[in-house]
């Protein structure tokens, strides 16, 4: 603790102290040191040598060695608001998810396929890449730990605002993607994942102002709506064909009469649903200084809207960076930072439901009717769920240049919190008010220290040393509490800050305050980690045709336990620039490298449970009330039975990455490809393996569980018109093939359940469980009798009978139970990518972007749920709710056969292949058209040194054997919940202008 | 020169931080060296096991799934499902199919959890005698005596369900051997055992009276702990379902003997136990003080003042609807009516019966809602409400607005000791005591006297009597068996009885993660 105060007083203190003599020295620079300084500046633009430290070192190569990168100018011409949207199919091997178009809402990345098993909201997590923004790995989403007060995960207590949202593309230079650990080993366990690196817009010491704007609409697009008639006429051949006497009567009550005007009625309840919606986004930027000192201020504010329910994410932004050159031998950088995210959510009842914990009665849904759909919005808009999340990154950058020695420090501070204020009226949730207050934050605190030395003897032999050492802390806490049924609704206190009724109220029956003691619900929960790295490179190059790197490293995790907490891996690359050795003379050949890297990366835990070893928790809670913690008031411990057992003896979990790649130009560079075959090998990870329930637990937590991730990652790119050409065509496309493979698991075990997914190995680990659907048994006479018993072929037990579905027997035992089931497709894609064209003719710019997904399948879950309405509506299950969405008409009810739906072998369950569709998509992501009016305003000869603008249409369209809606709509479990919102197709103009 | 000194104390501070940096104890767990080292730890740990075992019992309301809504063709739970498909499935014996809730059901691990946290206490506590002066040996030697009774109580569960079940003995932290079924017969042995052990060490009351008392006020709140009692009554139990009826006369009657003794009057809360009146019966179920808790001679509770009120795990969680809740327009399950009127047929009952007159019920203490076609179970009604809990409840308190459940799970209380002993003296052929025990409790409910005209043979009056008073409170299938085994007439029964149709299937998971597992036979196909 001593330790970061002074650490927290060191940041505070230090800036002020460099800025001082900082400024000394720069005076006596201008009078003495003036012709040496000016000559050593560099044109603006790229003043910033300091910030380029830390980031991998660029390579001879025209192209490197498994990163993209995005140039500012590219950048521009993407759709989107948040980092994901841009990235999205523009980098081999980056697979970026997008399961709604509600803005704001966590979007997932995954490098060269997942190395986790997807089950929960949990491994998503661990399976993301590190985002570093100018050297610093920030924290992109929040940490899963308050999932433990969660019954369910669909979203995480607090604004679970994208916490990339406060990235501004306008303020970034240039993003790269690094898979190989050549690129990327500086960054140890952090690179597990990969790391998305990005650089923001350096200081200039000339004088420029830059102003960036767009502003679009999107455009909801047209749906079928429903109506009680519509969903009554879908029912009844199930009604004719199947239900007794007593289930004919019971159909569902907002069913039953047709001249109820709440659900027989119109169904135009869109109307209030999609919506034109608004974007924009407007930047602007001064940069400039004098030879010592170079700054930059941004400043920005943007929307981005959803058609869909009313949501929306607004940012406010504001960037500062400075460099300092105050004396010869002295770098100094400081950077900062601030932005605001407010976020409009989505009114999902379900997500509601799941904050406020609490299912009223279901029979009845939302009508489909503007008029009573409205008078529900009308009491909706009583209540408030107000989401904001304030970011503030900053750094302290001081690089000494002593002859051949640099000596670079670092002091970076990453700091993300988040506020929730929700509250519902009585008149929603039957006469019950409801009010929750959350507030959370992540903290990270990273210092960087690397000695570096760079000699070379008679330029053929390159020599560079470095070595670092890296520290990072992490703090994560909220605070949240709920309560209910306030003595009145005009009472919308923050139950965390404010007290509410003492217990004593509770006997004398007069709660004054607002909400009782006993219906008030306080958590609190911080988890901290800390990882230490030191490690050593050393680079050599023979001329300009071999080089060499060998990377040392140890790293050492909090999370780890003390037996095992540090980790020590070596990376070895190696490059070998044919065209300088053996093609100088080629004219053909511009460029011909072939490059390959093998090394290793630990990944740390996320979760400190494991550094415990065996522990005790707080685990008496149960199925629909994991919340409870005390008996009779008093607290409780025992073994963590649900959460898995954890023992001793966990070893780091590590990624092990073999690389190998050919980089080549050709024909005048018009010709650029560049492939990379990888294999990325994650060792003795942790995997609850479950079991063990005659000791009560549910699970226990075992190392040992081995995923492959082997592929190739390609890219080319062609000049496609000869060179005299005025019309300039640009044609480039990324393409990754994955396969995954599950190579071993804890304890030689060869397969394991969890939940509804099978984990086997030789399989891939994103695969479904799925029974195979062979049809329909249409009377009895067709269900086969097993020969030995005579007994009809039963489902675990339970005969099958006319009307249920004919699932495949494939062990022959006449009993279809879990040994039937098959592995299945992929959640997923195998091969994805992107497919880029520009046109230019003179001014005029032409970009067309497609992305594409090949070889996914996603389980058309919310198509079960309208066929499985028995069961949905025969329970009161948080996933029984029907949205108002319930009203729209998606996907092709005649592809599916009528069973009876009151079988007890619930003919539309899930895990069967008959919902299990190929999502593979191609996409038009964006199609713009720019005018270049620089020249213009050079001729003449105005302030304005480059002006661009332009219209473009974003999602134009998308083609898909998927009959459900669009397939990108399904997050990282492969299911279609039918609960993301469009992504809609956006028309927008924008500016771009320098002064 | 300022600046290059600067740089290098940072450089200095931070590679002098180093090992230590990295340990960060965990502000959200206790690792295992910090546990059992206080009288704190003691009483956290053996809160757990009774934590778990509430849980166990409240998971997907399975108490009652399994003593009330169990059926096989006609027999057993009075309790009908009115929608939902997997509760069909439990009261029709369908325990196989495949909804989440029924397999849940056919999972023990839940219980076994109770039985290793026992375990673990029993293993670790005794080690805190050396570590924390405060923790007596008499401390010790009373928690002791809850955990085993706890385990003890767990595995009767167990048996109950499942027949022949793995007996575990110990927590085996970090190894973790398969173990097969043992025979239900050892268990049996070991539960008596148990219980007789525990007798000894448990009180009859906590009021600092009692030589077994570690310290007073240790067990004195707003629940009912363990007591001699309860080991009697779980006992009573435990010999009946093995048909060991002269040993379960006495404990029964030990029960119904010492529930006046003179030290529960003691103290400013007067513990003395009695036989309640339908409304005192129902506020038991609040388990909070001045609601007549000390009658609840064994059960786990969900005390509102303790903020234990839940969304789940209670009965209330299936029977109650509109009009006393408005959160349901239908109950997940409810007695038919033609069940409640067959089964309280007659006059004066003050639980229910229909006033021939107006054909109107009586009251709504057993049944609201009766002019409806589902009618709503209202016996057990504990939900938030604004009244203050010492008020006593005669009809639906609140507004129902926000259901949160807090009535307890109640395994016994003196009714349930009386018709027990009834039972017993019944089988042995005591019918004069047995005769008079039915009595009393018929009395006590405004029925006449047990006519074998009107109410047929001892035993089935007085399996009547229990149906109709413990209806609603997890007993009535474990009641069933033991009526049919008394009986010996019913082939579809007895056939149950003899291929383990009476227990529930063991999860497939469980039968697939340890392979040493059999499946009963009647669920073998």
């Amino acid at each position: 603790m001593r330790f970061t105060t002074l650490l927290l007083l060191t940041f505070l203190v230090l800036p002020a102290l460099s800025f001082g003599t900082g400024k000394n020295k720069s005076d006596s620079n201008l009078s003495s040191e003036l012709d040496t300084t000016a000559s050593k500046r560099k044109p603006a633009g790229q003043a910033a040598a300091p910030r380029n430290l830390n980031k991998p070192k660029k390579r001879d190569s025209l192209k490197k060695a498994s990163a993209v990168l995005l140039d500012s100018a590219e950048i521009t011409k993407l759709p989107g608001f948040v980092l994901q949207q841009y990235l999205k199919g523009r980098a081999s091997g980056l697979y970026i998810e997008e399961p709604t178009g509600e803005p704001g809402s966590v979007q997932h990345f995954f490098i060269r396929g997942t190395s986790v098993p997807l089950i929960s909201a949990r491994s998503a997590y661990e399976t993301q890449p590190t985002v570093v923004v100018d050297g610093i790995p920030v924290i992109s989403e929040d940490h899963p730990f308050a999932y433990d007060i969660q019954q369910y995960d669909f979203t995480r207590i607090g604004p679970a605002t994208n916490l990339l949202g406060n990235l501004d593309l306008d303020n970034i230079a240039s993003i790269e993607v690094l898979k190989d650990f050549s690129e990327s080993g500086k960054y140890g366990p952090r690179a597990a994942n990969g790391i998305i690196y990005i650089t923001t817009k350096k200081p200039g010491s000339q004088k420029k102002i830059s102003f960036n704007t767009y502003i679009g609409v999107a455009t909801p697009n047209s749906v079928t709506t429903l109506n009680g008639a519509s969903e009554n006429n879908f029912r009844k051949p199930f009604y004719t064909k199947y239900a007794t006497k007593d289930q004919k009567q019971s159909i569902a009550p907002y069913l039953r009469d047709s001249l109820y005007n709440v659900y027989y009625g119109p169904s135009n309840w869109t109307d209030l649903y999609y919506k034109n919606a608004l974007q924009y986004n407007a930047n602007i930027s001064v940069s400039g200084g004098n030879k010592n000192t170079a700054f930059r201020i941004a400043v920005g504010n943007g929307r981005s809207s959803g058609v869909a329910d009313g949501t929306a994410l607004t940012r406010f932004n504001a960037a500062m960076a400075l460099d300092m050159q105050p004396a010869k031998w002295l770098d100094l950088t400081i950077s900062f930072d601030g932005t605001q995210l407010l976020r409009d959510r989505n009114k999902n009842l379900r997500d509601r439901f799941a904050d406020v914990r609490y299912l009223p009665d279901l029979t009845n849904p939302v009508s489909p009717n503007k008029l009573y759909y409205g008078q529900y919005l009308n009491e909706y808009n009583k209540s408030f769920d107000n989401n904001k999340s304030n970011i503030a990154d900053g750094y302290l950058n001081s690089k000494l240049t002593f002859g051949k020695f640099t000596v670079n420090t670092r002091l970076a501070v990453d700091y993300r919190e988040g506020y929730r204020d929700e509250f519902f009226p009585s008149t929603l949730l039957e006469t019950n008010s409801y009010v929750a207050n959350y507030f959370g934050y992540d903290q990270r605190v990273v210092i960087n220290n690397t000695i570096s030395y760079k000699t070379d003897w008679r330029k053929t032999h390159f020599l560079e040393l470095e070595a670092g050492q890296d520290l990072q802390m992490d703090t994560y806490r909220y605070n949240y509490g709920y309560a209910y049924h306030g003595t009145s609704d005009y009472i919308k206190l923050n139950i965390f800050d404010s007290p509410t009724t003492p217990t004593l109220a509770f006997f004398s029956y007069n709660p004054t305050l607002g909400f009782l003691n006993t219906l008030s619900y306080r958590f609190v929960d911080q988890t901290k980690n800390n990882l230490e790295s030191f490690y050593a490179n050393a680079n050599y190059r023979y001329q300009d045709k071999y080089q060499f790197s060998l990377m040392l490293r140890a790293d050492g995790s909090s999370n780890q336990q003390p037996t095992s907490r540090w980790f020590y891996s070596p990376i070895l690359s190696a490059t070998w620039h044919i065209k300088n050795d053996l093609l100088k003379a080629n004219s053909t050949i511009n460029m011909l490298d072939a490059k390959a890297s093998y090394g290793f990366a630990g990944h740390v835990q996320q979760d400190d449970r494991f550094a415990a070893g065996p522990q005790y928790t707080v685990d008496i809670g149960y199925t629909n009330e994991p919340r409870l913690g005390t008996y009779t008031g008093d607290a409780t411990l025992n073994r963590p039975y649900t959460a898995g057992w954890v023992g001793y003896g966990i070893p780091w979990a590590y990624v092990e990455q073999l690389n190998a790649g050919l980089d080549i130009a050709l024909w005048k560079n018009k010709l650029q490809a560049s492939v990379d075959f990888y294999s990325r090998t994650d060792h003795n990870e942790l995997i609850n393996v479950p079991g063990f329930a005659e000791y009560g637990y549910a699970s226990a937590v075992m190392p040992g569980m081995k995923i492959n991730n082997t592929g190739v990652d390609a890219e080319i790119t062609a000049e496609l018109l000869p060179v005299k050409s005025k019309l300039k065509w640009t044609s480039s496309v990324n393409i990754n093939y994955n396969h995954n493979e599950l190579k071993a698991l804890p304890g030689g075990l060869s397969q394991i359940v969890i939940g509804t997914h099978l984990l086997r190995v030789g399989n891939a680990v994103d695969q479904y469980w799925v029974f195979q659907n062979q049809g329909i048994y249409n009377n009895s006479a067709e269900v086969p009798l097993n020969p030995n018993t005579g007994s009809p072929i039963t489902f675990q037990g339970i005969p099958f009978q006319a009307g249920d579905p004919k699932w495949k027997d494939n062990n022959g035992d006449y009993t279809v139970d879990n040994n039937d089931k098959v592995l299945k497709g992929h959640s997923m894609p195998v091969v994805s990518g992107g497919f880029n064209n520009d046109f230019r003719y003179k001014n005029w710019g032409l970009a067309i972007n497609m992305y594409y997904n090949l070889g996914r399948n996603i389980v058309n879950q919310d198509m079960a749920k309208r066929f499985d309405f028995i069961n949905q509506e025969s329970t009161n299950n948080i996933n029984a709710v029907k949205e108002i969405t319930f009203w729209e008409k998606r996907g092709d009810y005649g592809r599916y056969p009528i069973y009876n739906p009151w079988s007890p072998v619930i003919p539309y369950r899930t895990d069967q292949d008959l919902f299990l569709e190929n999502a593979s998509f191609i996409k038009m992501r964006s199609l713009s058209l720019s005018y270049d009016l620089t020249s213009f305003f050079a001729r003449k000869k105005s302030t304005i040194s480059k002006m661009l603008i332009y219209t473009s249409i974003s999602n134009v369209f998308t083609i898909t054997p998927y009959t459900g809606r669009d397939p990108e709509l399904v997050d990282y479990t492969g299911y279609d919940t039918g609960y993301g919102q469009p992504i809609a197709r956006t028309y927008s103009i924008g500016v771009k202008m320098d002064l | 020169m300022k600046l290059r000194i600067t740089f290098i104390a940072i450089l200095c501070m931070v590679s002098l931080s180093c090992n230590k940096i990295l340990d960060v104890p965990s502000t959200r767990l206790v690792g295992e060296i910090n546990m059992w080292n206080s009288i704190a730890d003691a009483r956290a740990g053996l809160m757990g096991v009774y934590g778990l075992a509430r849980a166990a019992l409240c998971d997907n309301d399975c108490y009652w799934l399994y003593g009330d809504l169990r059926g096989v063709q006609g027999r057993g739970g009075d309790f009908r499902s009115t929608i939902r498909l997997d509760l069909k499935a439990i009261s029709e014996n369908n325990l196989t199919a495949t909804y989440p809730v029924v397999d849940a059901l056919c999972n023990w691990r839940r219980f076994y959890a109770v039985i290793n946290a026992a375990n673990d206490f029993l293993e670790n506590a005794p080690n805190i005698l050396q570590r924390d002066p405060h923790y007596l040996p008499a401390d010790l030697k009373l928690d002791i005596a809850h955990a085993r009774l706890l385990r003890a109580f767990t595995y009767f569960y167990l048996v109950r369900l499942w027949g022949d079940v793995p007996l575990i003995l110990s927590s085996h932290d970090g190894q973790f051997p398969n173990k097969p079924r043992e025979k239900q017969q050892t268990i049996l042995a070991f539960i008596e055992s148990e219980l007789l052990a525990t007798i000894t060490d448990l009180p009859t009351v906590y009021n600092g009276t009692q030589p077994e008392e570690s310290r007073d006020p240790w067990y004195l709140g707003e629940w009912e702990p363990a007591k001699k009692h309860s080991a009697y009554a779980i006992l009573a139990h435990v010999y009946a379902w093995e048909g060991k009826y002269a040993d379960a006369a006495k404990c029964a009657k030990w029960v119904l003997d010492n529930m006046k003794l003179p030290a529960l009057a003691i103290g400013y809360r007067n513990q003395t136990m009695f036989f309640m009146n339908v409304d005192q019966m129902r506020q038991m179920f609040r388990g909070e003080f001045g609601n007549n808790q000390y009658n609840i001679l064994w059960g786990f509770d969900h005390a509102m003042i303790n903020g234990e009120a839940t969304n789940s795990g209670c009965l209330e969680e299936l029977t109650l609807a509109a009009p006393y809740v408005i959160k349901r327009s239908l109950p997940d399950i409810y007695v038919p009516k033609d069940s409640v009127l067959s089964i309280f047929n007659e006059l004066n009952d003050t639980r229910f019966y229909l006033d021939p007159a107006t054909a109107t019920p009586n009251s709504d203490r057993y049944f609201g809602a009766f002019d409806r076609a589902i009618p709503v179970f209202t016996k057990v009604f504990i939900i938030r409400d604004n009244n203050p809990p010492l008020n006593t409840i005669t009809g639906p308190g609140s507004d129902g607005s926000i259901t949160s459940y807090a009535s307890s799970i109640v395994f016994s209380r003196p009714e349930d000791m009386e018709l027990l002993l009834a039972e017993a003296d019944a089988v042995l052929g005591d019918v004069a005591n047995a005769t008079a025990n039915l009595n009393a409790a018929r009395v006590n409910r405004g029925l006449t006297n047990y006519d074998p005209l009107k109410n047929g043979s001892l035993i089935d009056a007085i399996f009547t009597e229990r149906r109709k008073e413990l209806m609603g409170e997890g007993q009535r299938w474990f009641d069933l068996i033991r009526y049919k085994k008394i009986k010996n007439n019913d082939p579809v029964f007895n056939a149950l009885i003899q291929n383990g149709g009476i227990y529930w299937p063991i999860s497939k998971s469980l039968l697939a993660e340890n392979p040493l597992l059999v499946q009963n036979p009647y669920w073998n196909k």
